[in-house]
């Protein structure tokens, strides 16, 4: 039987990989991107104690339980985003995936419910030589309230 | 939740154009006659008319000539000089020299051609992109960038068949068929020009399915170019 699994953690399209960070070296352009193995969200709750994540492949978030009082996400190049408090919070990572088995990760867009309207920070987990945005930089976008995702992984505050 | 899990495949030889029917990991994807492709060992091979080439002879898309289904005896492909070209067949060649012919995978009115089956939830649609290489950055490779041929589109189309077949432009010799300026397609060039494959805000567990081709234009270069076709999606 042939058994197809991507969901592996391999990254062959990364020419160096350390705790840090990897490159991916184009044919015209270097592209740096963090350790997906090593970055996480780390939600802390009222009574001080912290639940952190596994990695941007397996994140644990569906796991996660509701009532928590701040989040923030670590990346493996020591960049830590606080997201300010929201009613609830909705991580979507964003990934390709490439037909010769190569995957990069290129934000994180963390959905937070607001009174009216949705706040979305969109973390940038990856630089190169053209784009102007750098590893650790936040692109703040909003959503009207209309567009919101009802599918279960939203986490509310307490 | 972790990554949602991709399975791809091709329509080597289901009769009638059959869906795939995969029903998820774990299982043989080789079913119904579609054939499972790895990532990373197998290629998606766009090839065929060039001279001598016996399926050109015989005539028909569907006649494989032996020359072209072992390894390293690929046909050549035609760079066109009074029209664009069409490069007629598609295969899925395997690390142990197998190709797998693609029948229904071309500037043909066929539905089920590609697909892939979603393991688990995507918290968007699934898009099918192209892009020079897997650092996923550039777009420069003249097959993407295009000539004044092509209107400086990609040589590359693309079109969502998940809900319906490819439309059908008339006929003619070449035919119109199906392009990337059609509903739900593509002129594949990065995160710009790419095709939703399933027309959805959400994917659970399903398969979405797609067709694609290239088209050479008599401006074009001659060109050995490997890009790399990849998905995005966004999970939780």
């Amino acid at each position: 039987m042939q058994k197809l699994d991507i969901s592996g953690k391999t990254l062959p399209n990364f020419a160096r990989m350390d705790a840090v960070d990897g490159t991916i070296l184009g044919r015209s352009n270097k592209v740096q991107s963090v350790n997906p193995h090593r970055c996480r969200f780390v939600a802390t709750y009222p009574d001080g104690s912290e639940i952190r994540g596994i990695d941007l492949f397996t994140t644990g978030w569906d796991e996660l339980p509701s009532g928590l009082s701040a989040l923030r996400y670590e990346l493996s190049t020591g960049h830590v985003i606080e997201i300010p408090r929201y009613k609830a919070y909705l991580p979507m990572i964003e990934v390709s995936f490439g037909m010769d088995g190569s995957r990069i990760f290129h934000f994180i867009n963390v959905h937070c419910l607001a009174n009216k309207e949705i706040i979305i920070y969109k973390i940038v987990l990856r630089e190169d030589k053209i784009a102007p945005q750098k590893i650790g930089d936040v692109i703040m976008s909003r959503l009207p309230l209309d567009q919101i995702d009802r599918f279960r992984a939203w986490k509310y505050t307490a | 939740m972790a990554e949602p899990i991709l399975t791809f495949g091709c329509n080597h030889d289901a009769a009638g154009d059959t869906p795939w029917g995969y029903d998820g990991i774990g299982n043989n994807p080789d079913i119904n006659g579609w054939k499972g492709i790895t990532p990373a060992t197998d290629l998606v091979v766009f090839t065929g008319g060039g001279i001598d080439d016996p399926d050109e002879a015989n005539g028909g898309a569907n006649a494989m000539g032996s020359t072209t289904l072992s390894s390293g005896t690929r046909s050549a492909t035609i760079r066109p000089s009074t029209t664009y070209y069409t490069i007629p067949y598609t295969y899925i060649e395997k690390p142990d020299g197998f190709m797998y012919y693609a029948q229904f995978t071309g500037k043909t009115a066929y539905r089920y051609a590609m697909g892939v089956h979603i393991y688990d939830h995507m918290t968007s649609d699934l898009y099918l992109e192209a892009w020079d290489d897997n650092s996923f950055s550039t777009t420069a490779l003249e097959i993407l960038t295009g000539t004044s041929n092509s209107s400086g589109n990609s040589f590359v189309n693309a079109i969502r068949t998940t809900q319906s077949a490819p439309p059908w432009n008339g006929t003619g010799s070449p035919p119109i068929g199906w392009n990337g300026s059609d509903t739900g397609a593509a002129y594949l060039r990065g995160q710009e020009h790419r095709v939703a494959l399933g027309n959805a805000t959400t994917l659970t567990n399903e398969i979405v399915y797609y067709n694609i081709y290239i088209q050479l234009e008599t401006d074009c270069s001659t060109f050995y170019v490997t890009p790399v076709l990849a998905f995005r999606y966004l999970y939780t």
